[in-house]
């Protein structure tokens, strides 16, 4: 389950590779005039990146699949309206995020949402990964922090977007995305401090 | 500079650990911002800022562990979706079409307005004469253009024009004006206007 992933990482540990960069321009501009072949290859540079961002937020690695689908759809069918000055996966993963919020409109629905149902299965793996997911810092940070701050935290040190491009995806001012760092990095201190 | 027994920060160290977090720069090595000389000399605000350095490479560490990976078949599945999706009309055609009908527009222009000019006789070496010194190429580039012009071309955009101007609040607020405007003259020349006989009609 937890895997690496294969593809070569540029910027942050989740980054994009940075080869296709180059390409990804013309690529955007052949898609927007509808060329579903290059679409393609965008959704191979990037669907690794957004299904592993929705499946944090999503939790269902079912719901992550179908979000992942519609975040695609839904980028495919407003490509003419991407800026180019922002780089593409930002963009996608603000479709991501309020695609998952649309679907998950109700915040406490999100909040009391289950694990996966295969966490039911006791078997001796199965109870390893747990032990492992009960001992990792984002697992602890999703227990402890609130939706709208784990998801800033993800964007900032995951997917190690800057403040600014935080702020853009989560649609809040810069100083917004920093208080918030500064309080779930202060809440997630005092909780690993005191299991 | 310790705190006090009840674990909490200072006021002080409070209000510099959210001063620099927020309005300063924590990233890599020492905390900049406002605040930073109470910084060098409380060793709590020091071990606040490098156990917070600590959980940031923490944290992208545990990202790269938490890497979950997408199903095999994601890839295709996406691409099935949007093969059966009806594409929606790109805004860029529309731009293309109206951008044809503009130079078609300007090509009219030029067509018939500066043949009609040379011919109304501007004298010589006035710098009136442009049809003179327009290439011939180009001239038959612009009927070219112009002949690729759909004829129905007007006709496919008076309907939509009209529906526009409908629905449009701004020439309905026009129109309302238009008729205050006419009721309020109507007004004034029914009462102070001289009538046939010279007197005004302000006494109706």
């Amino acid at each position: 389950m937890m895997t690496l992933a294969p593809e070569p990482r540029a910027a942050g540990p989740l980054a994009g590779p940075s080869d296709a960069s180059c390409d990804e321009a013309s690529l955007i501009r052949e898609a927007a005039a509808g060329d579903t072949r290059a679409f393609g290859e965008l959704v191979r540079s990037h669907h690794r990146r957004v299904f592993n961002f929705l499946s944090h937020l999503a939790r269902h690695h079912h719901d992550a699949e179908d979000l992942t689908q519609q975040t695609f759809l839904k980028a495919f069918h407003h490509l003419a309206r991407f800026d180019q000055q922002r780089p593409l996966i930002n963009w996608l993963l603000t479709i991501a995020r309020n695609t998952a919020l649309n679907h998950f409109r109700d915040v406490k629905k999100w909040e009391e949402m289950p694990v996966d149902a295969a966490s039911a299965d006791p078997s001796p793996a199965r109870q390893t990964e747990q032990k492992e997911q009960a001992d990792n810092l984002w697992a602890r940070a999703r227990e402890l922090l609130s939706p709208r701050e784990f998801e800033v935290l993800w964007l900032r040190f995951a997917e190690e977007m800057s403040t600014r491009e935080t702020a853009a995806v989560v649609g809040l001012t810069e100083t917004h995305v920093k208080v918030v760092v500064f309080r779930a990095r202060q809440a997630l201190l005092k909780g690993v401090k005191s299991p | 500079m310790k705190n006090s027994p009840t674990d909490q920060p200072r006021f002080t160290c409070r209000l510099v650990r959210g001063g620099i977090s927020i309005f300063g720069d924590t990233t890599g090595g020492e905390p900049r911002g406002p605040g930073t000389s109470h910084v060098a000399t409380c060793a709590d605000c020091q071990q606040f800022f490098g156990a917070c350095d600590e959980l940031t490479l923490a944290l992208k560490r545990a990202a790269v562990r938490e890497w979950r990976e997408a199903p095999s078949n994601l890839e295709q599945n996406i691409m099935r979706a949007v093969n059966l999706s009806p594409r929606e009309p790109a805004p860029v055609a529309r731009a293309v079409w109206m951008s044809w009908a503009a130079a078609a527009a300007c090509a009219v222009a030029v067509v018939l307005v500066y043949p009609s000019r040379t011919q109304t006789g501007s004298p010589p070496g006035s710098g009136t004469n442009v049809a003179a010194h327009v290439d011939p190429g180009a001239l038959a580039a612009v009927r070219e253009i112009i002949a690729a012009v759909p004829g129905d071309l007007l006709a496919q955009m008076q309907p939509k024009a009209q529906e526009i101007l409908q629905q449009d609040p701004l020439q309905n607020e026009v129109d309302a004006i238009a008729s205050d405007a006419r009721k309020a003259v109507s007004f004034l020349a029914r009462n102070f206007l001289p009538t046939p006989t010279g007197q005004p009609a302000s006494g109706e």
